[in-house]
């Protein structure tokens, strides 16, 4: 079995079904410690492998010490299993020739030397064609369960024995894996099948040779009889059962020599040589061939499942595998890194704390949520003049040319921002453009902190950032002090902040 | 490698750019994402694989800040109004460029070498001048534009003013993408539309839709089959201990962490699959704190959090969610009808009469969870899993899970293989003698759990097309 020819594509199948074999092997290790081998070579050479998740699960098994162990282990499971299944088959061949030998032997009255011909067919053939016809019978009902008892029973047996005689960890585990796989859906009925069949195929091939020989050595009569059935019964089956070995020159007994052998008609009647042709081709048609063809095929279903079946991949002990040996992405680092710094703005002097307070405020809306809504723009207050609200490059310029046409101008700008908006450079652009364009001082009141609530906002993380920004825009005052009391309804919190400059936080 | 796909991830400062590329990549550490302003300063990539092929490769770009201000400059120097590409290269030439438009600049120089950007948005945000301003200049790199709506599982986002001022704009094929609440389906019409557009990578985009519809029926139905097996694991556990009343507080104690323990492993493992790392939950909210569940398994609140009665099985010994063998053979413990009730319980489950019996006469009883607590596992564990299946890998949120509605696990029997995991100990590997881990029959019991595990599962609610 050690041949150099494993690695060449022609057992490519076999060889797959040998890895999942590893891989099961090592998985069952793997359950029983609890926790995956650490090997890094191991989970290299499974990344590294080209295919899906079941080639790369498969390559990190095989690349384990421990899946090496089972693959050495599995070579002399394998020819132990070889050993086994020869010894089963001649157990079940030297059946096959006792149970020949005691039919054919079984002296039928007086004498040793002749033979009731039912009798011996029924002794040979009745038990296994009953055995057929029920596999016949689950394979059809029980698509899923088949196999057939005797399969089961001597793979049972087989793989308990290979346990007990293999005590090392690696053997023990690749007995388990084969177990396991071989047990596993359509594997398990085709190889249960052919084992089945096989059995019976070698019991058939005892049977017969025995026969050939006690038949070649030894010198029968052939006789049949009934006591309940009628004699037309008997002809017409034997015609039936002798029609498929005559039709390929086996000679069979026909009438005339049938009548002839009824029991208690002749005595010594000759045709010796039908009844024993007709005895070895029912043997051989009905006992032997199907079930020869029926392992074979049997065999050969359970290799081409063996070739498809795959890991059970999603299976817990695989399943923990496949975020480490599947790498879904690959990171490709940072393609333009970012600026060493920001260019430092040009500090700008605080403006007048205490404004005229006989000259109205300038209002400014910028970039409101429900900007047409807004309280700014239902503020007819004689301090406050809405001055509308900033939203594109338009706006803004209309906003700042109204400004300017001011007159007086403003005692203070009021840009009213939301806490909803994050503060970007654009918005920073705007609010030091502005502050460069008027002598009043400007001030930033964030509102709308139930909108930016509502959208699960940290509302302190968000004022930070409109702080940082009116500190590098150099805005004179920023309202309100606390981001939580940024809900306003009307102007009166900028006439509040209006009287009160004291309250300005530096 | 020049043949593969591009893609550059192009917004406005601060709409999630980062996480739909972290949901995208399935990459929990990819850049860092903040609820500031410019977090991402820099340009940086990652590609997609399938079955360790690259299929495409994604940008994070900084967020477009100042549109309107590049706008006003190229109308400052105003020549060539109308020629984009030139208008561009002037731009990106320019001393600004590499000043007060760095970060703009940026985001146009790998537009440019891309061969398609998705244009993130915030959907709650309403529609502003300035996004329409940056639609303007990202115009100029000649590149197709899908516009990907991302928060649009928020409640008062406004997608219907976004299509409409979108489609305004000329651009139709627009893609709803939540990066935290994450959709297959979204994902999957995402690169549907990269496909429909970029003929040459029809083949490639197959493939991966292909994968990630695989990777998420595959990672289902792991996931139930990590939780069911846990659920056989924990309910064949059982801990035979000596009939003194101290070993039995020990011993219950034991069985605790066993119990606990299991269900973590159980945590962890679904996490994992996921590709989530425990410190992804360092927040504040209940129940999953820093990878562990808030509610301990033994507490009669957990029980009824999820709507379970606690009476089933009742506790002996202070101990909540263990049933204790008690024979009705001469009582030790004095328990009194609470002892009563669990035996009753255990007998319920058809627990081998026999094999209790010649526990007992050894002088020896066996501790076991309680249904309640297997139906808690069950019902906290499958809610875990569907979870996380839903969630982006941008979320930076912890996990809340609300009480569940559907009746599955709460009411009436547990499922036949649980049932059958109760007589059988040896399926348990927390028991010492496993033996029967691997047999066939834990098996097909496995198989079925996992099945029922999927099928009681809710069908998730249908993904309104565009």
């Amino acid at each position: 079995m050690k041949n150099p020819t494993q690695t060449q594509p022609v057992a490519a199948p076999q060889s797959l079904f040998t890895q999942r074999l590893i891989a099961e092997a090592v998985r069952i290790h793997e359950d029983r410690e609890g926790r995956v081998i650490e090997d890094s070579t191991a989970w290299k050479a499974g990344r590294e492998t080209a295919g899906d998740l079941e080639a790369r699960v498969l390559a990190r098994a095989a690349a384990t010490r421990l899946g090496g162990q089972v693959k050495d282990a599995l070579q002399g499971v394998r020819r132990l299993g070889t050993w086994m299944g020869i010894l089963a088959l001649l157990l079940a061949g030297l059946v096959g020739m006792g149970a020949a030998s005691a039919s054919l032997g079984a002296p039928l009255m007086d004498d040793g030397s002749r033979v009731n011909i039912f009798w011996t067919l029924g002794s040979l053939l009745g038990v296994q064609t009953l055995m057929l016809l029920l596999w016949l019978l689950i394979m059809l009902l029980l698509p899923r369960a088949g196999g057939g008892l005797l399969g089961h029973g001597v793979l049972g047996v087989g793989g308990g024995l290979a346990r007990w005689l293999s005590r090392a960890q690696a053997h023990e585990l690749a007995v388990r894996a084969l177990i396991n796989l071989l047990g596993r859906g359509g594997l398990a009925r085709w190889s249960a099948g052919s084992v089945t069949h096989l059995l019976w195929a070698a019991f058939g091939a005892g049977a017969l040779l025995m026969c050939i020989w006690s038949l070649s050595v030894r010198q029968y009569d052939f006789a049949w009889g009934t006591t309940l059935l009628s004699e037309t019964h008997f002809i017409t089956l034997i015609h039936t059962l002798g029609a498929l070995p005559s039709w390929l020159g086996i000679p069979v007994p026909d009438e005339a020599l049938i009548h002839a052998s009824r029991l208690g008609v002749s005595e010594g009647a000759d045709g010796r040589i039908a009844w024993s042709g007709f005895l070895l081709g029912s043997l051989l048609f009905y006992g032997l061939l199907p079930r020869l063809l029926l392992g074979l095929l049997c065999l050969g279903l359970a290799r081409r499942s063996a070739a498809r079946s795959r890991a059970d991949l999603t299976a817990p002990g695989y399943a923990r595998l496949a975020p480490r040996l599947q790498p879904d992405h690959h990171r490709l680092g940072v393609i333009d890194p970012p600026p060493a710094s920001l260019a430092p703005q040009p500090a700008s002097q605080a403006r007048r704390n205490t404004p005229d307070a006989t000259v109205p405020m300038a209002l400014i809306g910028f970039e409101l949520e429900h900007a047409r809504n807004h309280w700014i723009q239902k503020t007819h207050h004689a301090r406050c003049t809405p001055l509308g609200q900033v939203d594109d490059r338009q706006t803004r310029r209309d906003i700042l040319a109204a400004l300017a046409a001011q007159n007086p101008a403003p005692s203070v700008v009021v840009v009213v921002c939301s806490l909803a908006r994050t503060p970007d450079r654009s918005a920073e652009g705007f609010l030091a453009d502005l502050r460069s364009r008027t002598t009043a001082p400007v001030w930033l009141l964030l509102d709308e902190a139930s909108v930016a609530r509502g959208r699960e906002i940290d509302l302190d993380a968000r004022y930070r950032a409109w702080q940082d920004l009116s500190e590098r825009a150099c805005l004179d005052r920023l309202l309100p002090d606390d981001p939580a009391r940024a809900d306003h309804q009307d102007a009166q919190v900028l006439l509040d902040a209006f009287d009160h400059p004291e309250d300005h936080a530096s | 490698m020049s043949s593969l796909l591009q893609v550059a991830v192009v917004g406005h400062t601060n709409t999630g750019k980062t996480s739909l590329l972290r949901t995208l990549s399935r990459d929990t550490d990819f850049g860092e994402v903040c609820d500031a302003p410019a977090t991402t300063r820099h340009v940086e990539g990652t590609e997609l694989l399938v079955d360790g092929e690259p299929i495409m490769a994604l940008y994070d770009t900084p967020g477009l800040e100042d549109a309107s201000g590049i706008l006003d400059w190229l109308e400052a120097g105003q020549q060539d109004r109308h020629a984009g590409a030139e208008a561009l290269e002037r731009f990106l030439q320019s001393p600004e460029a590499n000043g007060r438009f760095e970060q703009e600049a940026k985001v146009l120089r790998q537009l440019r070498s891309s061969d398609v950007g998705l244009y993130v948005i915030d959907a709650r945000e309403p529609v502003l001048g300035k996004y329409r301003d940056e639609l303007t200049v990202l115009g100029l790199c000649a590149r197709p534009l899908i516009p990907v709506l991302n928060f649009v599982a928020s409640q008062d986002n406004r997608e219907p003013d976004w299509r409409d001022t979108l489609a305004k704009l000329g651009l139709h094929a627009v893609i709803t993408f939540d990066s935290v609440v994450y959709d297959l389906q979204g994902e999957l019409r995402l690169h549907e539309k990269l496909r429909s557009l970029l003929d040459p990578y029809r083949e490639p985009l197959s493939r991966l839709m292909e994968a990630r519809a695989r990777e998420a029926q595959w990672l289902e139905r792991a996931a139930a089959e990590i939780v069911a097996d846990m659920l056989l694991d924990i309910a064949s556990c059982t801990l035979l201990v000596p009939l003194d009343p101290k070993a039995m507080e020990a011993g219950m104690e034991e069985l605790q962490r066993i119990v606990r323990q299991r269900e973590q492993d159980c945590v962890d493992a679904l996490l994992s699959l996921y590709r989530f790392r425990s410190s992804d939950y360092v927040a504040t909210q209940l129940p999953l704190e820093d990878g562990q569940w808030g509610l301990d398994l033994f507490n009669t609140e957990a029980m009824r959090h999820y709507g379970l009665r606690t009476s089933e099985g009742a506790a002996v010994g202070g101990a909540i969610g263990l049933a204790v063998d008690v024979m009705a053979l001469g009582t030790t413990l004095g328990a009194g009808t609470a002892a009563g009730a669990t035996a009753g319980a255990l007998m319920g489950n058809g627990i081998g009469l026999g094999r209790r019996l010649s526990q007992r006469m050894r002088g020896q009883r066996e501790l076991r969870v309680n249904h309640a607590t297997l139906r808690l596992l069950a019902l906290r564990q499958r809610q875990l899993a569907r979870a996380l299946s839903r969630r982006g890998h941008g979320a930076e949120k912890a996990l809340e899970l609300n009480t569940p509605t559907d009746n599955a696990w709460r009411r009436g029997k547990l499922p036949p293989p649980v049932r059958k995991a109760r007589i059988h100990p040896g399926w348990s590997r927390l028991n010492e003698q496993a033996d029967d881990v691997e047999s066939k029959s834990r098996g097909q019991a496995l198989a079925a759990l996992t099945e029922q595990l999927l099928d009681d599962a809710p069908p998730l609610p249908p993904t309104p097309l565009p």
